[in-house]
């Protein structure tokens, strides 16, 4: 009977759970480029304006992704590379075109870092995750017998990123990926609230990610080419 | 026994107290966390002048109602300041009188605000400095207003003082880094420093260090002015007795 009641909780679970939609457009601009094994890649989020703050958990998401579909690879940490060419990438100062990166690049300190880490791509992600529509009510008391909660809550979720890849070779853009996600999230109480969240950021991270790295394909002897 | 159990109350009531006043702090002290910059070193010395009000500059709030009464800023802008121009520039001791350059920053304004107060879940910082830039006279080389900005989002297992000290310290990095890469561009003090650099000397070539050991004798180098002077006469009366010829030639011809 304890099976039948988990089985048909856990349905209920899964019919009755939050859902994320998820679509990732992807545009490849430029023809035979390839990375070969050793090549570094850093991928930064954009935080230029008061507005847009592209969250570091996000962009660290896509590293880790990508790092683990490409072991031959080196995928630069955001905050490392940010140090590291301290004041070069800063929200006021990072470029925001790739003919700007080569003035950047001009600079020979810069240069030379950038060669001794074999950075190869820049990749940019822009963007954020926002709450766009909530309803319901929940109201929680405590008293000597005790607590609980009562109602029912629901909320959406929106994360609408734009990525960007810079050939740091070549200083032009040559593929570009957006994503646009959106999730509700339930929370029903009956004494105990029960969240049933969208992983709205999460799935967008999947998505940015798994298409990243379908840009690069293996041709078997090491070397990785973008498609 | 029994003061083992009474050290633990009391241990227990310390850390309760700690967690029911430390949520609650009004004052707070920024740590500067600005990296070193990656930037080309001018070749010149200067002098940092702080102001004793600006090593100890503490933001006090005037208004009840806000979240944060006092903030310690001193150290935090004293070590983006010393961080930023040590690597810019060579920075002499306050008491060495062999400098070039002497800046004193001035704050001019600082703000905050909290999503508390804003509704948006953002940490925010504003900085405004003044530079003053001037050469050993005292005479002013430039007087430069930087503006930063910094901003934090709120995260659910950050602290509020931890956000706020992340937002500070993206503020204190904005200035830094228009400070790192601004500070040769502006154009007194590029000009300052285009007027102080030693011109530098021509580079030798290859060819130039080869024919530096063997020198044939008829191209002898002068190392005299005198000698120079009277190679250029001995040349200057040769010029004229040729002249002279050609011109009695000249009349000749015109005879015949």
């Amino acid at each position: 009977m304890n099976k039948f009641l988990r089985v048909g909780l856990a349905c209920a679970f899964l019919l009755l759970g939050a859902c994320t939609t998820i679509n990732v457009d992807h545009v490849q601009l430029e023809d035979n480029i390839e990375i070969i094994e050793g090549d570094s890649v850093v991928i930064l989020g954009r935080k230029n304006t008061a507005e847009v703050e592209t969250e570091s958990s996000l962009v660290s998401c896509i590293g880790g992704r990508l790092q683990r579909r490409l072991r031959n690879v080196n995928v630069i940490p955001e905050q490392q590379f940010v140090n590291n060419f301290y004041p070069w990438f800063e929200a006021r100062t990072a470029p925001q075109h790739p003919v700007k990166l080569r003035k950047v690049l001009d600079q020979p300190h810069v240069a030379r870092r950038i060669e001794e880490l074999g950075i190869r791509y820049f990749i940019w992600v822009e963007g954020s995750t926002e709450r766009t529509d909530s309803k319901g009510s929940m109201t929680c008391s405590i008293g000597p017998g005790g607590g609980g909660c009562f109602g029912f809550g629901t909320w959406e979720d929106t994360s609408d990123y734009e990525t960007t890849i810079w050939d740091v070779r070549s200083f032009k853009e040559v593929g570009r990926i957006s994503t646009e996600a959106v999730g509700q999230s339930y929370m029903p109480a009956f004494v105990v609230p029960i969240p049933m969240l969208a992983r709205v950021e999460g799935n967008a991270c999947e998505g940015m990610g798994n298409q990243l790295s379908n840009f690069f394909v293996n041709n078997g002897d090491g070397i990785k080419r973008l498609r | 026994m029994f003061d083992k159990k009474r050290k633990s109350i009391v241990r227990l009531a310390l850390l309760t107290s700690l967690l029911i006043f430390g949520g609650c702090s009004k004052s707070f002290v920024v740590t500067s966390e600005v990296p070193q910059p990656l930037i080309e070193r001018v070749a010149m010395k200067a002098k940092m002048d702080y102001s004793e009000e600006f090593k100890n500059y503490v933001y006090v709030e005037g208004g009840d109602d806000r979240a944060l009464e006092k903030v310690d800023f001193g150290q935090a802008q004293v070590g983006m300041f010393e961080r930023v121009f040590s690597n810019l520039l060579t920075i002499v001791e306050a008491e060495d009188s062999d400098y070039e350059m002497k800046i004193q920053p001035q704050i001019l304004d600082f703000q905050y605000s909290i999503p508390a107060e804003t509704k948006v879940n953002m940490y925010e910082i504003w900085l405004k400095y003044r530079l003053r830039i001037t050469d050993k006279n005292d005479t002013e080389i430039a007087d430069w207003v930087v503006k930063g900005y910094g901003k934090t989002p709120t995260s659910m297992l950050t602290s509020q003082l931890k956000a706020f000290n992340t937002a500070s310290n993206v503020a204190l990095r904005d200035i830094g880094a228009q400070l790192a890469i601004g500070f040769v561009t502006q154009p007194s003090i590029e000009d300052y420093i285009a007027t102080r650099k030693l011109p530098e000397p021509a580079p030798v070539t290859d060819e130039e260090l080869e024919s530096e050991g063997d020198v044939e004798p008829d191209q002898t180098p002068l190392n005299d002015a005198a000698e120079v002077v009277e190679a250029a006469t001995t040349k200057a009366e040769d010029l004229i007795e040729d002249k002279a010829a050609l011109t009695d030639g000249a009349a000749e011809n015109t005879d015949e």
